[in-house]
C-alpha cells in the first residue's frame, strides 16, 4: 500500500472530518436536526468537484494569484463565520437558522478547500495501470480521517457535562479555525501579498513538517516549523478574539 | 470623499506591490519529472518561480525548506514567489509524484 497516499489524504480529509463532526455534535446537543448538515456535505462535495474543475484557470488569475487568493478567502472566511457562529451560541434568542447557516457554510467552505484537493490527487493516478496501491492508501487515508471524525462525534455526543462539553468543542474548534489562518497567511506570503518576513524559531529538528506528526499537526493546528511574525499574528489574534467570545460569556444552555 | 481618497491610495499600493518586478525563473514538469532539476537563483533576491506543468496530470509543487506548496493542474501554469534567501541548497518535490518529481533551488551567493 502507497503510504503517501495514505498520509496525502489523511491529511486533507482530517481537518474537514473534525470541524463537520464537532459542528454536527453541537447542533444535536441542541436539537437543530441534520438537515442542514446534509445540504452542507452535499453542496460542499458539488462545490469540491465544481472548484478541482476549474482550478486550472482560477490559478491564472490576477498574475498568477487566483489559487491563492481563492483558497485564502476560504480560509479566512470560515476564521469569521466561526468567529459569528461562537457569539451566536452565546447570545439568546439568535434564530436556530441563522446558527445553523452559520455551520453549514463553514462546512461547505471546508469541504471545497479540502476535498478538491483530494479529488485533484485521484485525477494524477485514476487512469494508470497498476495504480492499486495508491487507490489503496487513499482509501485507508479516507476512511481514517472519516472515522476520527465519527469518534469525535460520538465522544462529544455522550458527554454528561453539555456546557463544559460545549466549551470543549468550541476550544478544540478554535484551534482547528486558527490553524486554518496560519495556512491563509503562508499563501499570501507565496504570492508576495505578504511582505515576507525571516522566521521567528525553527522547530523542524524538533518536530520535522515532512514527518508523521508534522503533517497530522499541519492538519490539526496549522504546525508550522518556521512561523513569521505574521502568522504568529494571525494565530493569535483569531485565539484572542474566540477566547474572549467563549470564555467571557455563559453558554445558553437550551435548545431553541 | 477622504474614504475614496485612502481606498485609492490602498489600490495604488497594491497595484505597486503586484507589479515589483522579480526576476522570472522557468520550471517546466514533464512526465512527472521536474526539468531543470536544480535551479539556481540569486541569494538574497525575491524571485518568481513560474512553474509550467506540460503533463495531463496535476501536480502539487511542495518544499517544507522554502515554506511553499501549491496545486499545478495539468496543461497549466503557476507563479510561486520565493526569498530572499540564503545561499545554500533547499529541496522541493512534487507531492503527487514525490518518487520522480525532484528537485532543489540553488541559492548562490554573490
Amino acid at each position: 500500500m502507497n503510504l503517501d497516499a495514505v498520509i496525502i489524504v489523511l491529511r486533507e480529509v482530517l481537518e474537514a472530518s473534525m470541524l463537520s463532526s464537532l459542528l454536527l455534535a453541537l447542533a444535536q446537543r441542541r436539537q437543530f436536526g441534520t438537515r442542514w448538515f446534509i445540504a452542507a456535505i452535499t453542496i460542499g462535495t458539488v462545490c469540491a468537484w465544481a472548484y478541482a474543475e476549474a482550478l486550472g484557470p482560477i490559478s491564472e488569475l490576477w498574475d498568477y494569484r487566483g489559487q491563492e487568493l481563492v483558497n485564502a478567502a476560504m480560509q479566512f472566511g470560515i476564521c469569521l463565520l466561526f468567529i459569528a457562529l461562537a457569539a451566536a451560541l452565546h447570545r439568546p434568542g439568535v434564530q436556530t437558522t441563522i446558527i445553523t447557516s452559520l455551520m453549514a457554510v463553514i462546512i461547505v467552505l471546508a469541504l471545497t478547500r479540502e476535498l478538491s484537493e483530494i479529488l485533484l490527487y485521484l485525477r494524477g493516478f485514476a487512469f494508470q495501470q497498476q495504480a492499486w496501491s495508491a487507490w489503496g492508501g487513499s482509501f485507508v487515508g479516507f476512511i481514517t480521517g472519516i472515522s476520527v471524525g465519527i469518534m469525535l462525534y460520538f465522544l462529544t455526543l455522550w458527554a454528561v457535562d453539555w456546557a463544559r462539553a460545549q466549551f470543549t468543542i468550541l476550544a478544540v474548534l478554535a484551534v482547528i479555525v486558527a490553524g486554518l489562518s496560519l495556512q491563509a497567511v503562508s499563501l499570501l506570503l507565496q504570492v508576495d501579498l505578504l511582505p515576507s518576513r525571516p522566521p521567528l524559531w525553527d522547530s523542524s529538528r524538533l518536530i520535522p513538517e515532512q514527518s508523521l506528526t508534522g503533517q497530522l499537526l499541519y492538519a490539526l493546528i496549522g504546525y508550522e516549523a518556521t512561523p513569521t511574525l505574521w502568522h504568529v499574528i494571525a494565530y493569535t489574534v483569531v485565539v484572542l478574539v474566540i477566547a474572549s467570545i467563549i470564555v467571557t460569556r455563559t453558554p445558553r444552555q437550551t435548545a431553541q | 470623499m477622504k474614504w475614496r481618497n485612502i481606498g485609492g491610495a490602498l489600490w495604488l499600493l497594491a497595484l505597486g506591490q503586484w507589479a515589483s518586478a522579480a526576476p522570472l525563473v522557468e520550471l517546466v514538469i514533464a512526465n512527472h519529472v521536474f526539468v531543470p532539476d536544480v535551479v539556481e537563483i540569486p541569494a538574497n533576491q525575491k524571485v518568481r518561480l513560474m512553474v509550467i506543468n506540460n503533463d495531463a496530470t496535476p501536480e502539487e509543487f511542495e518544499s517544507y525548506e522554502l515554506n511553499r506548496e501549491k496545486v499545478i493542474v495539468g496543461g497549466h501554469r503557476a507563479v510561486i514567489f520565493i526569498g530572499p534567501l540564503e545561499p545554500g541548497d533547499y529541496p522541493f518535490f512534487g507531492e503527487f509524484n514525490p518518487k520522480t518529481a525532484q528537485g532543489i533551488v540553488r541559492v548562490k551567493g554573490p
